[in-house]
């Protein structure tokens, strides 16, 4: 599918992009007054790359104190709406509030429309925070669109955890008895319209090492901005060793936020109005350090104290005594999940990585491993999961699959389930299961005497798995035995207990990435998380100035929260790698080197044009087969693959058309290394790089990268996708396989060179024939 | 006793030794005449001087002695001693000055050094004050030393020191960041009192090569804007003290109004950071002018113009032939500064090696 917006889309969404951008730069600068900024003199911070999630408020925020906001929308699933519906009917959202912040005060502001159905003076929407009524209000019929603005007391809300806000309907259409299911029973909450505001101000930091993990804080409302200082380097000439180091703590930084977007800065100085990170051996760091704590540095070394003149934000110190040892501080706070002391500066006299055979047992994303049996307690279900009422839940696993899972594996994965359900059940009561949100198989629920399974089997096919991260979701559907009209309803029976001990077995998966992908990308990082430690990935980072390099960490950064591992070993540097490596490469347009664009579907000229794809006739996915292909086909036992498809059309623009605030990927088979990936990040310059990478970090860009092909500006509706040039099968270079792989993508092609040689054989034995026949003669 | 007979078919012994005998005298005349007219390399350190300069003023506990000033030890000294040490690669006797220093001198509260002490009473710190300029000169010797022998430890109590020094011995003026002599008594009502001669410019470049600082660039430019500004008398000399006023300079109060045995050190330190510098010309147009009067004289009073009635050291006229070939841009070798001599002062002895370990540094052809 090709989702290209249309040209007209394209001007309107980037006037909507700037003009969104430009006032909400500076957004959590101004809490530092600058007068506070000495001894060390610090420059100023630059905007954030792009503010996606935070809004500058009124004007009307107490001295020292900004205003931030958060949509709704940021709380829960991308697409999902919020419907609430029957007579009774919660939906719960988990509101984040940081220990960094002051919080003066906090409102929410609340859109939301009723069913006109609905008797008003007993229909109400109650919203709860941490289990207490904050506001009230009546769903009335006649006014069904309400905008409202509700105070949230501070003191209600817990900084240290997600605090749980409830909106919570009682819906009646009648004051007659009623079906409480009846479907005009609905009120519609609109996550887009409706956001947080706070008042808050910064708190100053404790500086522990052992509360990094709540100081770099996925409870922040806006993306999390740190800058990483090696002291005394310039634009454009930092060492691939200061690549690795600076890539390593932007992704240990990035796994702490979890899938929270961050923005990272990088230069020879410290910057004021946000965190810092300080690199180096011990002596380029004296200016940072006291004289007792370089005596303390005897080893690889970190240390974390409030930035000099802003006690609001901290200065992190990596050092050592050499550069490996600084490269092994790095790498302890990449694992920032591991508990560091509970002092100002530590010292690591050793870390222990883990061998290549053991590899997964440090991948936060860990695939499942095949065949292989786990219970579902080792999913992540801790407890038995009970379910009682009518429409009220599920159980839901989360399972990781290998990222080269292959989409024509005809395999089953097994459920062994282990559960009870309650007596007295109405015989249409069924268990479904989904898997991705769609559904897959069910059970009956039709004893009623109430029933225990135990090793229940249900199979679910490989192919509704993806790539990745994948929901399991088991779901009771109990319906009472008496739903007649104007009864009473017994629903206390109906009770659901599954047991923890249930298996998920996993078969013998087939492995075959199609490559390139880029929805294998964004939901996997595959191919660049085959290894998790990023050993078989390289970056060329084809921009040296530090904007671009900034940009190349929060990529990384965002693959490594994909992946669930910080790529150490990835190979950074700006000159091509030399070993098989999958390849990506950062930097503006005019430098990307020719070289890496030998293989690619695109010439580097037409790389930096805007391109509209105007082929709009649909290609068929399967090639379409004739009975001699049939037999062909039956005895190769192997089915028509889905054909290849075609390269679309394309126009391209002139001097109007070149890059404006676009950034585009495109990935294609590496020109240094067959069956391998290269992928390649550019804009028309560094600025516009870092922003667009920056945007890709939020899901409404990430999650809808598609086909090898992405463009977007600064507005989400701009991402437009495509399909273009050959695939190729993940590190399959053997030239057998790779015919076998291209007969089967195209099977008439198989026909014609099967006849050729049959015909060959046959001229060839016919000559041998003729000889024999000479000679006896 | 009977006496045994030797057998008729033996050699007779000198028929045999003769020729053994004449090859080894030929030999090692021949070696001695190879020792005494191999061409020496001019620029190499004599080890005779550095051995003389260990009997006459290194204790064996690693002190350095000060003979000129009744046998005190300062921090001076042992950053002299710790700088030749590692130029004559002697590690055994750069660990035992250090051991010493550290032990004896350096304050636990701020990683600086007391500057004096007395031997007296089985010995004890005679001013708790720091000196400057000894602080410098151990910082860069322990950073020397590091490279020399690749000692973490030594790198990391340069650290120190430097951590300290740019953060507690600095002081802002009118012409820029200017070096404390000492912690404590140089800030006075009338301006900051500074002592040019403790600006040690070539540690200031290595020191910020491996330890950078913002401070250090302001800290030279300082320096460079102190020297630029502080020459007084006909010679345009710069005094031993100086006062830094809040927009003018001065001979400090209560100290002797001229050039001499600290001020002296001023045109080694240029010279040895960098021999194009032109403020070396004003101390070689002095010279030029006093040799032309057939007395070098070891102080000058800025104040009347005046020459001080003792001669010059033997290390301080090493100084000035130093500052003579840089300006006039001659050759000058370390053969060409006379050895040490047995009768020579501490402080000349250590103003004759430092400008020989400077020639070799500046002037020596470099070798790959």
């Amino acid at each position: 599918m090709v989702n290209w917006a249309l040209p007209g889309q394209w001007g309107a969404a980037l006037a909507l992009g700037v003009a969104m951008w430009i006032p909400n730069g500076n957004a959590q600068i101004g809490t530092v007054p600058a007068t506070q900024l000495a001894p060390l003199t610090l420059p100023a911070a630059r905007p954030p790359a792009a503010p996606a999630l935070i809004d500058r408020g009124p004007a009307s925020a107490p001295l020292g104190a900004s205003t931030i906001r958060l949509p709704l929308r940021q709380l829960i699933p991308a697409k999902d709406p919020i419907y609430l519906m029957t007579a009774q009917s919660t939906y719960t959202v988990f509101m984040p509030v940081s220990p960094r912040y002051n919080v003066r005060s906090i409102k929410l502001h609340l859109r939301f429309t009723n069913s006109i159905a609905l008797l008003s003076e007993r229909s109400t929407l109650r919203v709860v925070i941490n289990d207490k009524v904050i506001s009230q209000y009546y769903l009335t019929r006649n006014e069904p669109d309400h905008t409202v603005d509700m105070e949230i007391p501070v003191k209600y809300l817990d900084p240290h955890f997600s605090n749980q806000l409830q909106f919570v309907v009682a819906q009646h259409y009648t004051l007659e008895c009623e079906d409480p299911a009846s479907p005009e029973l609905w009120t519609q909450i609109l996550p887009d319209e409706s956001y947080f505001e706070a008042v808050v101000s910064w708190n100053n930091v404790y500086p522990k090492l052992s509360l990094l993990r709540d100081l770099i804080d996925q409870k922040l409302w806006n993306p999390y901005q740190f800058n990483i200082c090696f002291p005394g380097s310039t634009s454009g000439n930092l060492s691939p060793t200061q690549l690795a180091w600076g890539s390593i703590v932007t992704q240990g930084a990035a796994l702490n936020l979890s899938y929270r977007p961050l923005s990272v800065n990088t230069g020879g100085s410290l910057v004021a109005g946000m965190d810092n990170v300080v690199i180096g051996q011990m002596s380029e760091l004296t200016q940072y350090l006291t004289a007792t704590e370089i005596g303390a540095i005897n080893n690889s070394f970190i240390a974390i104290k409030p930035l000099p003149g802003d006690p609001t934000h901290f200065l992190l110190i990596i050092s050592g005594t050499n550069e490996e040892q600084v490269g092994q501080a790095a790498y302890a706070f990449s694992l920032i999940n591991f508990p560091l002391p509970d002092s100002q500066f530590a010292q690591i006299d050793r870390l222990s990585i883990p061998q290549k055979d053991q590899k997964d047992f440090w991948l936060r994303h860990a695939p499942v491993k095949d065949p292989g049996i786990y219970s579902f307690r080792q999913l992540g279900m801790e407890k038995n999961n009970s379910i009682q009422g009518w429409n009220t839940g599920s159980a839901q696993l989360e399972t990781y699959m290998p990222g080269d899972l292959s989409q024509d594996d005809g395999s089953n994965i097994e459920l062994r389930l282990h559960f009870a359900y309650g007596a007295a059940f109405r015989d249409d009561s069924v268990l479904n299961v989904f898997v991705n949100h769609e559904f897959q198989t069910a059970v009956r629920l039709d004893d009623a005497r109430g029933a225990m399974h135990y090793g229940h089997k249900l199979y679910l096919p490989v192919k509704a798995f993806q790539p990745g991260r994948n929901v399991v979701e088991i779901a009771p559907k109990m319906v009472p035995l008496e739903t007649n009209h104007c009864m009473m309803i017994q629903n206390e029976n109906l009770w659901f207990t599954l047991y923890r001990d249930s298996d998920f077995v996993v078969p013998h998966l087939q492995k075959k990435a199609r490559l390139p992908s880029f929805t294998l990308f964004s939901e996997t990082a595959f191919p660049y998380s085959a290894t998790p430690d990023g050993e078989d990935l390289a970056v060329l980072m084809a921009g040296k100035d530090n904007t671009t390099v900034a940009a190349a960490w929060m990529l990384l950064a965002k693959m490594a929260q994909i992946g669930g591992s910080v790529l150490y070993r990835a190979e950074i540097s700006y000159t091509p790698p030399k070993g098989k490596k999958d390849l990506l490469v950062v930097g503006p347009i005019d430098t990307i080197p020719d070289e890496v664009m030998t293989s690619a579907p695109v010439t580097p000229s037409q790389l930096g044009r805007m391109r509209y794809i105007v082929n709009v006739s649909p290609t068929p996915e399967a090639t379409a087969i004739g009975p001699i292909e049939e037999i062909l086909e039956k005895l190769r036992g192997v089915p028509a693959e889905r054909s290849e498809r075609e390269q679309p059309t394309t126009v391209e623009m002139g001097m109007t058309a070149q890059m404006l605030d676009d950034t585009m990927a495109i990935s294609y088979e590496s020109p240094y290394a067959r069956a391998r990936q290269v992928t390649v990040f550019t804009a028309k310059d560094a600025a516009t790089l870092n922003r667009g990478i920056f945007n890709l970090q939020d899901r409404r860009y990430w999650d809808n990268l598609d086909g090898n092909l992405a463009v977007w500006g600064t507005d989400p509706s701009t991402l437009a996708t495509a399909r273009l040039g050959p695939e190729f099968i993940y590190k399959v270079d053997n030239p057998l396989k790779r015919t076998q792989n291209r007969f089967n993508r195209d099977p008439l092609l198989f026909v014609t060179v099967l006849f050729i040689t049959i015909a060959a054989l046959a001229v060839l034995l016919r000559v041998l024939l003729k000889k024999r026949g000479k000679k006896s003669a | 006793m009977k006496r045994r007979r030797r057998p008729p078919h033996a050699p007779r012994l000198r028929g045999r030794w003769l020729p053994v005998a004449s090859g080894v005298g030929a030999f090692l005349l021949l070696a001695l005449l190879a020792w005494l007219l191999w061409p020496r390399d001019p620029y190499a350190l004599p080890g005779g001087d550095w051995r003389l300069f260990k009997k006459r003023f290194l204790a064996t506990d690693g002190r350095v002695v000060d003979d000129g000033n009744g046998g005190i030890t300062h921090s001076e000294g042992q950053g002299y001693g710790m700088l030749l040490a590692v130029a004559f690669h002697d590690r055994a006797a750069f660990d035992r000055m250090w051991t010493w220093t550290r032990t004896h001198l350096q304050r636990k509260e701020d990683f600086l050094f007391s500057w004096k002490w007395t031997p007296e009473d089985g010995g004890a710190i005679g001013d708790p004050n720091n000196a400057t300029d000894g602080d410098l000169l151990l910082a860069w010797a322990l950073l020397r030393g590091s490279r020399e022998w690749s000692d973490y430890k030594y790198k990391q109590a340069a650290g120190q020191i430097v951590i300290a020094i740019l953060e507690k011995t600095t002081a802002e003026t009118y012409l820029g960041l200017q070096l404390l002599p000492g912690i404590v008594g140089f800030q006075k009502p009338e301006g900051v009192v500074v002592n040019p001669s403790y600006y040690v410019f070539p540690a200031f470049t290595e020191l910020a090569a491996t330890f950078p600082s913002d401070k250090w660039k302001s800290l030279h430019s300082g320096a460079i804007a102190l020297l630029g500004a502080a020459q007084f008398g006909r010679w345009k000399l710069t005094p031993d003290w100086t006062l830094v006023a809040p927009t003018w300079v001065a001979f400090a109060p209560g100290h002797d109004r001229i050039f001499g045995y600290n001020a002296i050190r001023v045109p080694l330190h240029i010279a040895w950071d960098n021999p194009d510098s032109k403020l070396l010309k004003p101390f070689a147009d002095f010279w030029q002018s006093a040799s032309a009067a057939n007395w070098d004289p070891a102080t000058v009073n800025l104040e009347f113009d005046s020459f001080g009635p003792y001669a010059a050291l033997p290390g301080m006229l090493a100084v000035r032939e130093l500052t003579l070939a840089c300006v006039k841009k001659t050759k000058l070798t370390v053969s060409e500064i006379p050895r040490l001599d047995k009768e020579e002062s501490y402080f000349s002895a250590s103003l004759k090696l430092l400008t020989k370990v400077a020639i070799r540094e500046r002037f020596a052809p470099k070798r790959n």
